[in-house]
């Protein structure tokens, strides 16, 4: 793998935690679902996830810049197995809806478990490591996905400042708080 | 707002590693992953109202 093909598929990985991100807003607002703690704690490692391939692309791939990305992944799937394992018992219908038989939290370990086999499979191809091969020439392509990421986690920051108000979370949230206590 | 502060200190993180150099961006994942650790931790012991 040349370090430009390397590149190229860390700004598609950027592409697909936007893709993520933007499908958690678009079911927290059609479906009217609060996130709860859990459910942040995860789009928080989404974001996270972001640091290894903005990195790769800026200063080029490195074998560090892949350890970030496996560290934030186990983080995430950490968090979504504690709540697969909270919702486990017969009988439980689980937290929120389901998409394609299976809830958020769900599909969130499985995009975990594809990051991280997917840092081990691009660490295997070492001659993207290779000194001086690497410089960073980025296009639109590559600019848009880091903006569309930071802007994302930004508005992930909007959105929780609105579901919590100034106070800590609710463990179980029902309302926006800060739009309830101005209205 | 607790959550609020965490999105923001990966947002910064990612603007320092695009804009900046990589140690500092790096310094700020460090600081965003105890905090999520901390979070997590703090909402492990929430009480859950049963789903079914």
């Amino acid at each position: 793998m040349s370090p430009r093909f390397a590149i190229t598929l860390n700004a598609l990985a950027l592409y697909a935690i936007a893709a993520v991100l933007l499908a958690a807003f678009y079911f927290q607002f059609t479906l009217q679902e609060l996130p709860c703690p859990l459910c942040l704690l995860q789009r928080v490692t989404f974001s996270a996830l972001a640091l290894g391939p903005i990195l790769t692309l800026r200063h080029g791939p490195r074998a560090s810049f892949y350890a970030l990305t496996i560290i934030a992944a186990l983080a995430g799937a950490g968090i979504a197995a504690r709540q697969i394992l909270l919702h486990v018992s017969p009988g439980d219908p689980g937290y929120g809806s389901a998409f394609l038989g299976y809830h958020f939290y769900t599909w969130a370990f499985g995009c975990f478990a594809v990051a991280i086999v997917a840092s081990a499979v691009a660490l295997l191809f070492e001659e993207q490591f290779e000194e001086g091969s690497a410089a960073p020439q980025f296009g639109l392509f590559e600019q848009a996905g880091v903006w569309l990421v930071i802007a994302l986690t930004l508005l992930n920051a909007a959105s929780a400042f609105a579901e919590c108000g100034f106070a800590l979370c609710p463990a179980s949230p029902v309302q926006y708080e800060l739009l309830n206590s101005w209205g | 707002m607790d959550f609020s502060v965490v999105f923001l200190v990966f947002a910064a993180s990612l603007w320092v590693a695009w804009r900046r150099s990589a140690l500092p961006a790096v310094y700020l994942f460090a600081i965003g992953m105890v905090l999520t650790a901390a979070l997590y931790l703090h909402h492990a012991s929430d009480t859950l109202p049963l789903s079914f």
